[in-house]
């Protein structure tokens, strides 16, 4: 691949990135943008249209909701979070 | 011709590369809320749990010097009834004893496996993340089951626990894919 293909393929890749993203956000002006940029038979087009209401939605809710990195998880498993111990039956009357 | 078909293979490859983007990005985003909802509600049942556990040793304590005081044996708490004999005695001595105490006790195992489950399920997390195989989704319903196990323990046992970390829990874990 040359550097122009590259270039292209990148360019490509990032606007059906934003525009899938876009689309699977129930905004039909994107995907008229999807149908128009790649056609009616592009496999990309195709996905969007089958799946843009539906699988891909979650996947844009997981994406958009908060987000946690992994020091962020670890810090919340340290500060919370606790094993019990069991009451003393034996000595439960002191 | 080759214009269209080039296109297509790269219209392919990306969509194949944002799927995988995407399906990392949900999974991970997604076990990750899942842990810390999780761990939120292994928390709040622990605390609950503590409290219980407080105000019962302290009830069993002062019926214990009541009983000493009027000369009376109070009974050996060895299962669910004694320990209901021993509620019932106390009581008889004008001590309230909160809860049952080998029915709390009965709360630690799922409470504690809860926990260690809970820390299991982040390791396999970020093994998924580094491209190792391992049983995250067993270890998910590991996880699920011991939370919701207390959750349903603590009910039986008359513990008040807040159930909002648990039902924020199953919604999570139903974006697990």
């Amino acid at each position: 691949m040359s550097s122009d293909q590259a270039t292209a393929f990148k360019t490509d890749f990032v606007k059906g990135v934003i525009l899938t993203l876009s689309a699977v956000n129930h905004d039909p002006s994107a995907v008229m943008s999807v149908l128009g940029m790649f056609g009616y038979s592009n496999p990309l087009t195709a996905l969007v249209v089958k799946y843009g209401s539906l699988g891909l939605a979650e996947a844009l809710k997981a994406i958009t909701a908060p987000t946690f990195t992994d020091a962020d998880v670890e810090a919340h498993l340290a500060s919370k979070g606790f094993k019990v111990e069991p009451i003393s039956l034996e000595s439960f009357y002191g | 011709m080759r214009h269209s078909v080039a296109t297509t293979y790269r219209a392919i490859a990306g969509a194949v590369a944002l799927f995988f983007i995407l399906y990392c990005a949900s999974f991970d985003q997604t076990a990750s809320r899942v842990i810390v909802a999780a761990n939120g509600a292994q928390d709040s049942a622990a605390q609950a749990y503590t409290e219980a556990k407080t105000a019962t040793v302290a009830a069993g304590k002062t019926c214990g010097e009541a009983g000493r005081a009027a000369g009376i044996a109070l009974p050996p708490i060895t299962d669910k009834a004694s320990g209901a004999a021993a509620i019932a005695a106390c009581k008889a001595l004008g001590v309230n004893v909160p809860y049952n105490p080998f029915v709390l006790n009965q709360l630690v195992g799922p409470l504690n496996a809860a926990y260690d489950a809970i820390r299991g399920l982040n390791d396999a997390r970020v093994a998924v993340k580094a491209g190792q195989a391992n049983d995250f989704y067993g270890m998910l319903n590991k996880a699920l089951g011991a939370v919701t196990q207390f959750y349903a323990a603590a009910k039986e046992a008359g513990l008040t626990v807040n159930v909002a970390p648990l039902e924020r829990l199953q919604e999570e874990a139903k974006h697990v894919k």
